[in-house]
């Protein structure tokens, strides 16, 4: 390109910098005129659960449509609204026309982080660092420390301790995420389990990062789109064709990824891959006869709405299978523990409102243990019930699952 | 009837020259006083794009015009700061043949460009547009872009009429004039009624200025002149949103050019131009002409067909009377006619043509014929003078964090009442229910809204609409006309039943823009604002009276 | 997969009553939603004929059968070729009523008449049937009293100073005398000073000590006023009666709850108690699935489609419910001049009974907004018989296919005011009806 065509480019740049305007891709776009269908009914701040947490300032779902539907210029205006929401996605499902406000919110986060990087939370910023520094959004522990704690969490639940069999061409790819990678590590030795036990030939991929879902959130939307990319593209290399994932969030981020970036790689969460592939029967063939146990089931908004409520069936269905599970179903079992969105790490108090709203539903149904499909929301959850002395077991559907099957 | 004390100047008109002139003649120290028969900026004014153009079409065929175009552009954006903005617009060529007949034009406009503070064209490949506006289609062969300033119509109309009430002159909205007062060949004043009370009044002046746009001709006609306009319809199809960034600019279907702007909070398609010869007040947007925009629009942006329609609006070009060439080819000049020199009548002046663009520089012409007639010599200072709200910037964040807000709803009243957003707001500090924003859509608050009615002659709901966008989002005033209409009946007095009538007033004017569009995904609202205003409200059932 | 006795579309009143009335019969029932519907956007309150043909009347069964006598496709004319319609009607909201009363949610009016209840617009409304939070307020309760109507600072959509004056303007045009109204704006520091909602406000209303300032502050007020009555926007979402119970105690006073546009507390009330007693009795509700489209043989309908993020699953029954609603719930869209059902593409007619030609949508609206006449358009739906079985050029479409609420056609409920009422009775029969296909075999 000459230098003058150069400059006379610039000149457009100029202008849309100085009008504020941003240019949006086709998918953006796509999601973005999704709102024209508000109609200001107001039925979404009856389901937002921020909504009844804050009742202050946050102006709810309608308020995200509302303040940013239209005039797309400023989008830093709505920082303050944004960071807020858990992407619950419930404000969508109860909404007559099913308005998209958690893809739109995600949208809104990640222009305001070009736009206005100072107004990104601070709480926020520190996740994002971890994420270029160590690849997970935590910080891992030393690999001794590790080692330690893994083994006093497995002994306390009675599973065995195995390595991590590499993926291999053609094998089914488990992602354990890095709540399972970092904290909860009992998750990912669950997972393994439970594929093993049910002769799932699957490998863990060597060089794993975050999936790109909290990346997102934050608003660096560039890094999520890199992280996802170099995943599958490696997923791809390997000739993976199935990936299984016990998070909810990676789960139904990764989903997205392989929409957004035209990859034919299937992404499924764990109880996905067990009820269409290895079928409710046979897990309950497999299980052992427990003691008898009340459990119900929390709904991850990053399954029930963000990839589908049949998943949410699946485990239900699953569960109901294990012997000697008494299922019993929850009044809110739907609605958010607290920890979307990341709001949990810059606003840990209308977080802990929320779970505490929770936690209300959980003992209400008089279950003994409350199963999550997702270890985000396991921890959540359980350290709610820890510091309100709330008396309920919290259990990751894996883990729960691989004491069930799981045998010498 | 009262008959009212004397006056230098009568002006007859409320749209942007209407208002131009008062603002002119008052700072010229003219006693001034201007009627307007429905709301400021309710005529052509209100009906158009808000583009102040160098004059794209003109720079061909009338540089000169042209030129002061250019001049006022600088001009404008200098007074009213807060209410113009740069929108940069991408035409989209679709045939070889357009390339030819675009490119001399492209070189003699962008001579003019430097003057105006605007870029020159820039011609693009396909690629390069379509990666500036991906809603363009796949189909355009070449693309040229440039830009042009915009500014609000309805707010640049305000302002003005409040510029010329600080400069002593008065503003009557809702007050037509029925009669002109001549006798031996002189005009010496009006008749006019009030058309919210009913009360009619005469006032005399020592000249009278029709500025009355489309309606010239009805006012000529009292006092025995023959006035002929070509009087030319245009309709506009709002968008609920800015549906594209760019504005774009192609062909239409029959070879004259549409436009889709992206504009304060929605885009605006257009336009049609079919010459009438009813009344200005019957014209009315017709369904072809709706389809006729988006089947032109959707040649260079196919999206353009679903996006969401919120109402058409039509408008009626007061034109010079040239015929035998196309409407595109008539002139946008403005004449200032002197009926004493043409008619031999005295005490009367009035304007044919224009555009919004030079409103303050035909008003300069007609004051200077003004004082020419009245024997004063006074200087031109409406380009000096910048407009209530339009003399400094304002923080969006600052004000937000200081009444302790939404930025955004900051930043639209800012967008509207630039440095008097803090007298908008002075009372909120005490009493911060005055924050709650009872236009969702477009984020006004009751105290912007009351603060209009007290200062910027906001009498309707109708009016309210145009001074802060109430009532212009995707919902068309259905969730916010009710609790405006509280706070207007408290504010103004009105009796309970005058109240309803108003906000059936309201809404029936927001609904003859909607229907003909109403369509697809818009219905679930429609069924829920039927449900609201007819189950709940029962505003369609009448009690205890006859009808 | 999906496999039950009775598959409800829609998750609204006609819905839900249609599948508690099926699940009665010990049938296997299971109801999907999309999202809300037109029912959650209603005032709470049970309107059965408030305007027939155009006028307003006091009186329903006199409505219901002047309706009969004038407009054979209305849904009131079509049930009553089988049966007794006002009895129906009666069985179908003492039923709905009673669901809503298992769960704490109580009913007062009767058939034989209508009133007139006031709202927070400032202008009133015409009903039946309305919660007992509103009885003190009933127009003609309120003769000779003595009104204050009471506003909350920063609340969005209720202005008492103009309630107050409407009020007593509204109540004489029904020859009702209020003896005076006042109105107040109460500051509570608990709530937020500007773009205060209802929904807000009435869940503070739950709140103990909420609750108790509120009571103190009426008391205030009361002190200064001479006031019998007090109204308020909102009486609260989980405790209405307690709270109602409190205040009346606390202030000596008649207190009640204003009816509103959407949101409205009410109707959340209603539907949330509706929702749980159908899940109580056995009713399955399955959220977050849409119902896409639909197999079928002959006459006989296989299986519905169902949408669940990008998977696709049929729904097998043995009878299946369309209770989809119209342009709010989704049963009905227009695209491109045609106003097409969603689900099975049953073709659609107007109020007369007539098919609907394709044709620009302006033609089924009227010039004005909310003429008397109402808009044609709200008067388009599926046509059913008197077993609410939708019909194609008066044949049965599907033998296992019923109708319920306001998918169906033959009448304007908006312009009737009868939205509630035969959104009850046509998802009582269809349930019923289904249920008595399938133990039919």
């Amino acid at each position: 390109m000459s230098s003058m065509r150069r400059k006379e480019l610039e000149h457009i740049d100029k202008v849309l910098a100085e009008e504020k305007i941003v240019v949006f891709s086709p998918y953006e776009d796509e999601i973005y005129s999704e709102i024209e269908k508000c109609q200001n009914c107001s039925l979404c701040l009856t389901f937002c659960p921020v909504f009844e947490a804050t009742g202050e300032f946050y102006p709810g779902p309608r308020g995200i449509a509302d303040e940013l539907s239209r005039d797309v210029r400023e989008f830093w205006r709505a920082s303050s609204i944004v960071y807020m929401c858990t992407l619950c996605g419930r404000c969508q499902e109860r909404c007559p026309v099913n308005v998209p406000i958690p893809e739109v919110v995600m949208l809104l986060r990640s222009k305001i982080f070009v736009q206005r990087p100072d107004l990104v939370p601070e709480g926020l910023k520190v996740l994002l660092e971890n994420v270029s520094r160590y690849g997970y959004i935590f910080e891992p522990m030393n690999p001794e420390e590790r080692e330690e704690s893994l083994r006093g969490r497995l002994e306390r639940i009675g599973l065995p301790l195995r390595g991590d069999p590499p993926l291999r061409s053609g094998l089914v790819a488990y992602f354990p995420g890095c709540q399972a990678e970092t904290r909860l590590l009992e998750v990912k030795e669950a997972g393994k389990l439970v594929l093993e036990a049910f002769d799932v030939d699957y490998g863990i991929p060597e060089k794993w990062k975050c999936c790109g879902l909290p990346v997102r959130l934050i608003g660096d939307s560039a890094m999520a789109d890199e992280l996802q990319r170099s995943f599958l593209e490696e997923m791809e290399r390997m000739n993976v064709t199935d990936v299984v994932v016990t998070c909810a969030g990676c789960a139904s981020e990764l989903k997205s990824a392989t929409k957004r970036l035209g990859s034919g790689i299937r992404v499924r969460h764990l109880v996905e891959l067990l009820f269409e592939e290895v079928g409710v029967e046979t897990i309950s063939r497999k299980a052992r006869v427990s003691d008898k146990v009340k459990v119900t089931l929390h709904e991850p908004c990053h399954l029930s709405r963000h990839i589908g409520r049949y998943t949410i069936d699946y485990a239900e269905e699953i569960l109901r299978a294990l012997p000697n599970v008494d299922y019993v179903g929850m009044r809110g079992a739907d609605e958010c523990c607290g920890a979307g969105g990341l709001l949990k790490f810059h606003n840990p108090f209308v977080s802990a409102t929320i779970r505490n709203k929770k936690l209300e539903k959980i003992s209400r149904s008089g279950a003994e243990v409350v199963v999550a499909p997702c270890p985000l929301c396991s921890v959540n959850i359980s350290e709610g019930a820890a510091r309100k002395r709330v008396s309920v077991g919290v259990d990751d559907l894996a883990v729960f699952l691989a004491r069930r099957i799981y045998s010498e | 009837m009262v008959v009212m004390e004397d006056y230098d100047v009568i002006v007859i008109g409320g749209g942007s020259t209407g208002t131009s002139v008062a603002r002119d003649c008052a700072m010229r120290g003219f006693r001034t006083i201007l009627f307007e028969r429905g709301d400021l900026a309710s005529g052509a004014t209100g009906a158009c794009a808000g583009m102040i153009s160098g004059g794209t079409k003109y720079v061909l065929q009338e540089p000169e015009f042209s030129e002061m175009c250019t001049r006022e552009v600088v001009t404008l954006s200098r007074i009213a700061g807060h209410i113009v903005f740069r929108t940069p617009i991408i035409t989209a060529i679709l045939t070889e043949e357009e390339i030819k007949l675009r490119a001399s034009f492209v070189e003699k406009y962008g001579a003019l460009t430097e003057k105006r503070q605007a870029s020159p064209i820039l011609i693009l490949s396909p690629q390069e547009a379509r990666s500036l506006e991906p809603k363009l289609s796949n189909n355009i062969i070449l693309a040229a872009y440039f830009d042009e300033m915009f500014i609000d119509p309805f707010r640049l109309t305000v302002l003005t009429a409040l510029s010329a009430k600080q400069h002593g002159a008065e503003i009557r909205t809702y007050t037509e004039v029925v009669d002109v007062l001549h006798r031996d060949g002189e005009v010496y004043g009006v008749r006019v009624k009030d058309r919210l009370t009913g009360r009619d009044e005469e006032i005399r002046g020592r000249i009278v200025v029709n500025a009355a746009g489309a309606w010239v001709p009805e006012i000529s006609r009292i006092v025995g002149i023959k006035q002929t306009l070509r009087l030319n319809k245009g309709a506009h199809v709002v968008f609920d949103r800015r549906i594209t960034r760019f504005g774009i600019i192609c062909r239409a279907l029959d070879g004259r050019t549409v436009y889709l702007f992206p504009h304060e909070t929605g885009s605006i398609l257009g336009t049609t131009a079919i010459d009438i010869f009813t009344s200005p007040d019957e014209a009315e947007a017709t369904y072809d002409e709706i389809e006729y925009l988006i089947s032109s629009m959707e040649m260079a942006v196919p999206s353009v067909r679903d996006a969401r329609i919120v109402r058409v609006m039509c408008g009626v070009r007061p034109l010079i009377a040239q015929w035998w060439v196309p409407e595109g080819d008539v002139t946008r000049n403005f004449r200032v006619i002197d009926h004493e020199e043409r008619d031999g009548v005295r005490g009367l002046v009035s304007v044919e043509g224009g555009k919004l663009v030079v409103c303050r520089a035909m008003a300069e012409k007609i004051t200077d014929l003004v004082c020419e007639k009245l024997g004063r010599e006074a200087e031109c200072r409406t380009h000096l003078e910048p407009l209530p709200g339009a003399d400094g910037k304002v923080n969006v964040e600052e004000i937000a964090s200081r009444y302790h807000f939404s930025p955004h709803t900051a930043g639209r009243l800012i967008s509207r009442q630039g440095t008097l957003s803090s007298i908008v707001l002075s009372e909120a500090s005490n009493e911060r229910s005055l924050l709650s924003s009872v236009c969702l859509c477009e984020a006004v608050t009751e105290a912007e809204l009351r603060h209009v009615i007290r200062n910027e002659w906001g009498v309707t709901l109708d009016a309210l609409r145009r001074r802060t966008r109430m009532g212009m989002g995707p919902c068309q005033g259905f969730s916010c006309g009710f609790k405006a209409m509280a706070i207007l009946a408290e504010e103004r007095g009105m009796g309970v039943e005058e109240a309803f009538r108003e906000l059936e007033r309201f809404l029936a004017e927001r609904w003859r823009g909607h229907i003909v569009v109403l369509r697809g995904s818009q219905l679930s609202e429609y069924e829920m604002t039927q449900a609201a205003y007819a189950c709940v409200g029962s505003i369609d059932m009448k009690v205890g009276e006859e009808e | 997969m999906i496999e039950t006795e009775i598959l409800v579309i829609g998750g609204g009143v006609a819905g839900l009553l249609a599948a508690t009335k099926a699940t009665d019969e010990k049938l296997e029932v299971t109801v999907i939603d999309k999202g809300s519907g037109a029912s959650y956007q209603s005032s709470g309150v049970i309107d059965v004929m408030g305007c027939p043909l155009g006028e307003a009347t006091l009186k329903p069964i006199e409505g219901i059968a002047q309706v009969i006598e004038c407009s054979p496709s209305h849904p009131y004319s079509v049930i009553s070729s089988e049966r007794n319609v006002t009895n129906v009607i009666k069985d179908a909201i003492r039923y709905l009523t009673s669901m809503a009363s298992n769960r704490g949610v109580e009913f007062k009016g009767e058939i034989e008449r209508n009133v007139v209840l006031l709202n927070t617009i400032g202008s009133f409304k015409l009903t039946c049937f309305y919660q007992s939070t509103m009885d003190r307020g009933v127009l003609h309760k309120l003769e000779g009293a003595s009104l204050l109507v009471t506003g909350f600072k920063g609340l969005v959509g209720f202005n008492a100073r103009f309630c107050s004056s409407s009020f007593k303007h509204f109540a004489s045009k029904f020859n009702i005398e209020l003896r005076k109204t006042s109105s107040t704006e109460l500051s509570l520091p608990s709530l937020r000073e500007f773009n205060l909602t209802i929904i807000e406000l009435a869940r503070m209303m739950d709140e103990d000590d909420f609750r108790k300032d509120l009571a103190k502050k009426l008391e205030t007020e009361i002190a200064v006023n001479d006031v019998s009555h007090v109204a308020l926007p909102t009486l609260g979402l989980k405790k209405p009666y307690e709270n109602m119970r409190i205040f009346e105690e606390e202030t000596g006073t008649s207190v009640f709850e204003l009816v509103s546009p959407p949101p409205s507390v009410p109707a959340q009330r209603l539907m949330e108690a509706l929702e749980e007693e159908a899940i109580e009795r056995g009713v399955r509700i399955f959220r977050g699935y849409k119902a896409v489209g639909f197999e079928g043989e002959g006459r006989s309908i296989k299986s519905v489609t169902l949408a669940s993020g990008e998977k696709r699953f049929p729904a097998k029954a043995k009878a299946y419910i369309l209770a989809t609603g119209k342009f709010i719930g989704g049963g009905i869209v227009e695209e491109r001049d045609k106003v097409k059902e969603t689900v099975f593409n049953l073709p659609l007619y107007d109020e007369k009974g007539e098919p609907l030609k394709r044709q620009n949508i302006s033609r089924l609206l009227a010039k004005s907004p909310f003429p008397r006449e109402g808009h044609p358009l709200m008067g388009c739906g599926v046509k059913v018989n008197a077993q609410m079985k939708p019909v194609v050029n008066d044949e049965v479409a599907y033998d296992n296919l019923f109708a319920a609420g306001s998918i169906i056609s033959g009448y304007n409920y908006v312009r009737e005011k009868s939205g509630m009422g035969v959104a009850a009775v046509t998802g009582y029969i269809a349930g019923m009806n289904a249920a008595t296909h399938v133990e039919g075999g």
